[in-house]
Parts: C-alpha cells; structure tokens; sequence
C-alpha cells in the first residue's frame, strides 16, 4: 500500500510540474492564479499521502493549514485584481480588445 | 521499492523548486513572478516535509499560503494604482520623461532584453562548487539531538522543537519578536495607512466564504497554539495563521475598515515581548538566570509566553499587511 500512496503522490507531484505550463504561458491572469490555486488542492493531497507513508501524523495539520489558507490569495486576486490595465496586455487580448468598463477610473 | 519511488519523488521535487525558482526570478510579468512564488511556496514546503521538519512546513504553509500570497497582489495592484494615477496626470507633477504609460507597462510583460547567460552560469557554478567542497568534508555528527533528549525532563514541554524554542534558546524566540515588533514600527515610520485599492466584489460568495472560513481559521489557530507543547505547532504557526484570518477580513472590507482603537491595539502588539522580557527578567532573580525559568514553572510559563506572543504576532501580520500606521494618531 505504501508504494501505492507514494506513486500517487509522484503522480501528483508531476500533474504540478504540468500544470506549470499555464502558469508561465497565461495567457491571462486568472488562468495563472486558477492554476496556483489548483496546485494548493494538489499539495494538500500530497501532504495526505506523505503522512500516510512516512507515518507523521503531524503533516494532516500542515495539509489542514494549507487547504484552509489557499483562500486567503484568491480572495486578495478577485478584491484587489482587475483594477485598469494598459491596452495590449494578454487579458485585454484574450477578450477581444473589449475595453474594459471602468477603464478611464 | 518505496525507497526508490521517495528518491525519484525528492529528485522530482528538486528538480521543480530549482524550475520555479529560476522561472520567478527570471519573469519580466510581474504577476506570473507572484504566482511562481505562491507556486514556489507549496513545493518548499513539501520539501521541509521531506527533511523531516514538519515544523517548518507548518510555517511555511501558515506564512506562504495564507500571508505572503495575498500582500504581493495587493503590493502588485498599489503599484498598479499609483501608475494609473501617475497616467491621468496630475497638474503638480513633473510629466514622466520615459512617457506616461512607461509604470504601468512596467508591470506587464515588456519584451525581454537580449541577454548572455554566461555570467549567471559562471556564478552558478562557482557557488555550487564552493558549497560542495565545503558540505563535501562535513563529518556525519548527530547534532544536538542527544543533549536535547537528555534534558526534555526539565523543559517543561513534550515536543523537543518547542522545548529548544522557549526554554533552551528562548533568547534567540525572544529576539525574533523584537525583530517583527521593529519591522512593524518601520512600515509605521514610513507614512500613514493608505487606503486599499479594491474593486466591489458583489454577490454572497465573499461574505459567505468569510462566515465560514474565519471561525474555522481561529479554532485552527488555537488548536496549533495548544499542539505545540507536544506536537508541530506554537506560537509563529498560529500567530501566523490568525493573521492570516485577520488579513481575510480586512481584504472583504478595505474601503470600510474600523480602525482599531490605539491603546489596546499597541498593547496587544507589544505583549509578546513585554511578557517574555518581563517572565524572563523574573527569572534573573528567583531563576536560573535571564530568560530561565524554574523546572516546575517551565509549563505554565510557556504557555502564558506562547499565548501572548500568538497574538503579538497575528496582530503585527495583520497591521504589517495594512501597512502603516493607523489615521489620527499622530498626537
């Protein structure tokens, strides 16, 4: 069961380093975060597996920890992102050159 | 088998925190280096857990999940604002000689110079060939575990990180919250606070999330706090995490922010090092010397030292985020 629980979590730490790919490329800003906060869910089920194969009970709390502040950036990216962009950045160009509402604010 | 499956995973592991890293110090979009550095976050932690220092990956999630994730966005859209500012030109100021717009372009994707890596790698590999030569001769000591182990009986607690941190070593504890209380009196020098720039978030979904996950967040912070007189946790951990709740509130709300009251905010701030210093001054005189304290007052001197120094340490990440001091306190 052991090699079970570690493949996965080197599966999973793969699917991660996959995943990396939308981060560098965007090409817009949400698609970066939205893969920052897919890693989070990730990580915590790593952690879980760690702690099932290296036997550290402790670990449950860092996944604990982690599941429960992955929020904390997503909320920071809606409340404070999206405030005016220059023209030709890669959000205004995956929208078509749609200028944004509140841009002149 | 699972031994070889564990070196493949801390070599892919390794191999993914050397790639982050390079990616976030390299990306000329300042965004993409925020989100590299969130990313470059959960895989350090994994890898204090593969060291066998869930302490430190405690902290790290606390500190790199929750806190540092959210002040680089919120440091990113100031620049931003100030730029759109700086755009709309005021009257007062002198025109940009770069041009108007240069700020704001600054902070996306400009193209990248034409560059020559044969500095970087010549740098690369003095240094790490330096670090071997130098980690190469290292003897394979024990550390100081066994001396550790041997006085666990009189610190008082049961987790030996713990008992190292606020018994053993609680000058070196005790000079790390000085360290965050004089950061906090920096960011306060430098100006008053500034209003947050934030866009109206409508709909149920923040406010819902809050109800919820702040509780969630304080009885997470309390229960780290207790763990750690036998288990991974303590003070920084839950003072972390705290914090992080505290930063959860003041995003859902940054145009309406109360202001906390000055007295007790300063007091809550300075109550980790007063307590410690005052415990460990008593300790100078009925003690052991400065900073020890009795075998039999070991446990509930730390407690009371811990509990202080949680909420010195949630209040200060808190009013670091907010980022100087609070308006109409300059009397």
């Amino acid at each position: 069961m052991t090699v079970f629980y570690l493949g996965a979590a080197l599966f999973l730490l793969a699917t991660i380093l996959l995943g990396l790919i939308r981060v560098l490329r965007g090409p817009g800003s949400g698609d970066r975060m939205l893969a920052a906060q897919l890693f989070g869910t990730t990580g915590v089920t790593i952690l879980l597996l760690l702690s099932l194969t290296l036997e550290t009970p402790a670990l449950v709390d860092v996944a604990l920890v982690f599941a429960l502040l992955a929020v904390v950036a997503a909320v920071a990216f809606v409340r404070q992102h999206g405030l005016p962009e220059p023209s030709g950045t890669p959000i205004h160009q995956r929208h078509g050159q749609k200028k944004e509402p509140d841009d002149d604010r | 088998m699972s031994d070889l499956l564990l070196v493949v995973f801390d070599l892919v592991l390794l191999v993914g925190l050397l790639g982050v890293a390079w990616r976030c110090l390299a990306s000329t979009d300042l965004f993409r280096a925020v989100v590299l550095f969130i990313t470059f976050g959960l895989l350090l932690a994994l890898a204090w857990v593969r060291l066998e220092a869930p302490d430190i990956a405690l902290a790290e999630a606390a500190i790199g999940a929750g806190i540092t994730g959210a002040l680089l966005l919120v440091t990113l859209e100031r620049l931003r604002s100030i730029a759109v500012e700086r755009r709309r030109g005021r009257p007062d100021e002198p025109p940009d000689p770069a041009g108007a717009d240069a700020l704001l372009h600054a902070l996306h994707d400009p193209p990248p110079p034409r560059r020559t890596f044969v500095p970087a790698l010549t740098f690369a590999l003095v240094v790490g060939g330096l670090m071997v030569t130098a980690l190469w001769h290292q003897p394979d000591a024990v550390g100081l575990e066994p001396v550790v182990d041997e006085h666990m009986g009189v610190s008082g607690v049961d987790h030996p990180i713990t008992a190292v941190l606020l018994n053993f070593r609680a000058y070196d504890t005790f000079l790390e919250l000085a360290i965050v209380l004089i950061a906090l009196l920096g960011a306060w020098s430098l100006g008053r606070y500034d209003r947050l720039p934030a866009r109206p978030a409508p709909g149920p979904i923040l406010p819902g999330t809050l109800r919820l996950l702040v509780p969630v967040a304080i009885v997470t912070g309390v229960y780290i706090l207790w763990a750690g007189s036998h288990a991974p946790g303590g003070a920084f951990q839950a003072g972390a995490i705290l914090g992080a709740a505290g930063i959860l509130l003041v995003l859902a709300r940054p145009r309406d922010l109360p202001m906390a009251p000055s007295t007790p905010l300063r007091l809550g701030l300075a109550a980790g090092v007063g307590l410690f210093l005052a415990i460990g001054i008593i300790g100078l005189f009925i003690g052991p010397g400065l900073l020890g304290y009795p075998p039999e007052w070991a446990y509930p001197l730390i407690i009371v030292i811990e509990v202080a120094a949680t909420l010195s340490i949630a209040l200060t990440l808190v009013a670091l985020f907010i980022a100087g001091r609070p308006a109409g306190d300059d009397h």
